[in-house]
């Protein structure tokens, strides 16, 4: 019977070409819209993920103390001890088949003096192994290649045992130094001094060898990234602010949280918290970013996928009216209605199925065009240009087809019902689909 | 073999609300048919014929009475047991025909066997071809009902109601939108079937001529039986 009922609505949609044509272009156009506007959304959350993880040095899980939100106020109090680093490094080797690296942060409230100009920072030291790593990471070179026009590289090695320090563009304009290239640096000698966190005024010597980019809007002028060695020695500490947990791609991440929140608790009760990489307090730039992103793709989506589908309906509806006899006729052969409400839902998945299927094609094709045209535009929080990038994948396809298809088919079982409730003798006595 | 009663109407009415005034379009009908039979009801125009025929195809529900279908009452029936009394039990041949376009003259006769669902592709093919070779019309299997002249297109519908072997076929004004020579072919090919397989039918018309072979015919004006 399924075969008749296909036969049917398939026929059906024959009955009037043009109608069917245009109500099919309808939905092209709607998924086409869909699947580009999902598919930049996925590209650009792919990067802003990557940037968060990688670039930024966070990881996938974050360890602190519990507390750590005032780390600023009270340094030393959050500082995690390096036998603390090492026993929870120790602990979490359980896990070592989820864990592809682990880097540890120490961030400090310090001042740069250059040309006897004296200018504040805040510093990000980073365990020198990690950072490499994590800089040049294959999920990060991939998915900023070809989005931006920067790719990042680790901190660059002075001498043996040694790297220099990194700097914004914006805090080398700030500091006088200008270049033809913002990116390239021109090498330079300088000091960081500041209070340690004992309160004893201490400094260093370094060299900035290498400028950086950063999304965070208040950072640009005053980041700047070094190893973490240099930092202690600033600091006059052993310990970091945070632990940085990488994980391999296959890991469940909340799973994960869960797991190592448990270890925490149990190992070292009330101390440490770990975090998500995709929260607030972690990366407030790829959360805001993300949700401006996801808010805008739900407003089109329900704009566009709500006037497509609304369209079709109408015209589905307009059909159903049109064969009432039909209708009529097939129940007084003793069909259910729920049976003759299956041939118009099958009408609208041949529909649905037909305009997913060449909207895809066409999906890709413009995808393509877009990404060759190489349209350039400056994101908030980004990393210098950017290009307008479209990735379309068959999951991303398949999710936007039963965004758009599922709702279809619901509303036209509904659209059926109102028909299919009349009496039998006012739908059998309506000829204008009898033959 | 005596026969027995297939269908029994006791007191049935039927009022029609239009905007605020009743019209009643039956009014207590006392009516049996029995197995085998070949019924006419004939009636001018708004004498309650279709209104019966629908009452009895449970296509209407009538306000009061009780209609009986081999001793059950088919007054009010769910819809599930609605469709499985139309399909099991009523065999329908309608005025318009009410062939679907789309599907071959095939198909359309194919189509009540569908709900059938212990009936194989192979029993369907034959009890199909069997109700085509009844009509005269198994060379046309494969044509639109579009491609058929109206007499054609009749024997198709009657093909249809002959083909999940029905206790009662009800045929309301099957003629009427065919010219008289075609009118009296399928009248007689009714007439045949009926004394070929002893099938019941319920044959409503407004057109006296068509009836001169038929044994019982029942007279309606305004509602009531005249005479039987």
């Amino acid at each position: 019977m399924t075969n008749t009922f296909f036969r049917l609505a398939y026929r059906g949609l024959l009955r009037n070409k043009k109608r069917t044509a245009l109500t099919a272009l309808a939905f092209i156009i709607g998924y086409v819209g869909l699947l580009i506007l999902a598919g930049y959304t996925y590209r650009v959350n792919n990067v802003l993920l990557n940037q968060a993880i990688y670039l930024n040095m966070n990881g996938h899980i974050r360890i602190q103390k519990i507390g750590a939100e005032n780390y600023w106020a009270a340094p030393l109090k959050y500082l995690i001890s390096q036998d603390h680093i090492l026993a929870i490094i120790k602990e979490l080797q359980i896990f070592d088949d989820n864990i592809e690296f682990v880097g540890e942060k120490l961030k400090v409230a310090s001042q740069i003096v250059y040309d006897d100009k004296t200018y504040p920072v805040f510093i990000d030291g980073y365990s020198l192994n990690a950072e490499k790593r994590a800089r040049t990471h294959p999920k990060l070179q991939q998915s900023l290649s070809g989005f931006f026009s920067y790719v990042p590289t680790p901190l660059i090695q002075t001498k043996v045992n040694s790297v220099g320090a990194s700097i914004t563009p914006e805090l080398s304009h700030i500091m006088g130094i200008v270049t033809r290239d913002p990116i390239a640096p021109p090498a330079f000698d300088a000091q960081l001094v500041g209070l340690d966190f004992e309160s004893n005024l201490n400094a260093i010597d370094i060299i900035v060898n290498r400028r950086h980019l950063t999304s965070s809007a208040f950072m640009r002028n005053y980041s700047v990234e070094m190893d973490i060695e240099s930092a202690r020695r600033l600091t006059n500490v052993d310990g970091a602010s945070e632990i940085n947990i990488f994980l391999k791609s296959e890991v469940n991440l909340n799973q994960f949280l869960n797991n190592t929140n448990d270890l925490l608790e149990k190992k070292f009760p009330q101390q440490f918290k770990a975090e998500l990489f995709s929260t607030d307090e972690v990366s407030p730039e790829y959360t805001g970013n993300m949700s401006f992103l996801m808010v805008m793709m739900v407003f089109f989506l329900i704009i566009i996928g709500g006037s497509v589908i609304l369209s079709i309906l109408n015209v589905l509806t307009m059909s159903i009216m049109e064969r009432k006899s039909e209708i009529g006729t097939l129940l007084s052969l003793g069909y259910s209605k729920f049976q003759v409400r299956k041939i118009f839902i099958y009408e609208s998945f041949i529909l649905g199925t037909f305009g997913i299927f060449i909207g895809y094609i066409i999906s890709l094709f413009f995808a393509s065009v877009i990404n060759n045209l190489e349209f350039t535009f400056t994101p908030p929080g980004a990393l210098g240009v950017a290009f307008i990038r479209i990735d379309i994948n068959i999951l991303l396809g398949f999710y936007i087809a039963i965004i758009m298809l599922l709702p279809l088919l619901i509303l036209s079982y509904f659209a059926t019902c109102k028909q299919t409730q009349k009496k039998l003798v006012h739908l059998l006595n309506d000829n204008e689909g009898g033959t | 073999m005596a026969a027995s009663t297939l269908l029994e109407l006791n007191d049935v009415e039927k009022t029609y609300l239009l905007g605020e005034v009743k019209v009643p379009a039956l009014s207590k009908i006392n009516l049996k048919i029995n197995t085998g039979e070949f019924t006419t009801i004939i009636g001018p125009s708004g004498s309650g014929k279709t209104t019966l025929m629908n009452l009895i195809g449970s296509l209407d529900t009538p306000d009061a009475g009780q209609i009986l279908f081999e001793g059950l009452d088919i007054s009010n029936l769910t819809n599930n047991r609605r469709s499985e009394y139309l399909n099991k039990k009523i065999g329908f041949v309608f005025q318009s025909f009410n062939l679907i376009p789309v599907l071959s003259v095939f198909e359309n006769v194919e189509l009540p066997l569908l709900v059938i669902e212990k009936m194989s592709a192979q029993e369907r093919h034959d009890r199909v071809a069997w109700c085509l070779d009844n009509v005269g019309l198994f060379d046309f299997k494969n044509y639109r009902p579009d491609q058929l002249s109206g007499g054609q297109r009749q024997r198709v519908a009657i093909a249809r109601a002959l083909s999940n072997h029905p206790k009662l076929i009800l045929a309301d004004e099957p003629t009427a939108n065919l010219d008289s020579k075609t009118a009296h072919q399928i009248i007689n090919l009714l007439l045949d079937l009926n004394e070929k397989y002893n099938l019941t039918f319920l044959f409503c018309s407004h057109d006296e001529k068509l009836i001169k072979r038929v044994r019982r015919v029942i007279h309606l004006s305004d509602g009531s039986i005249l005479n039987d």
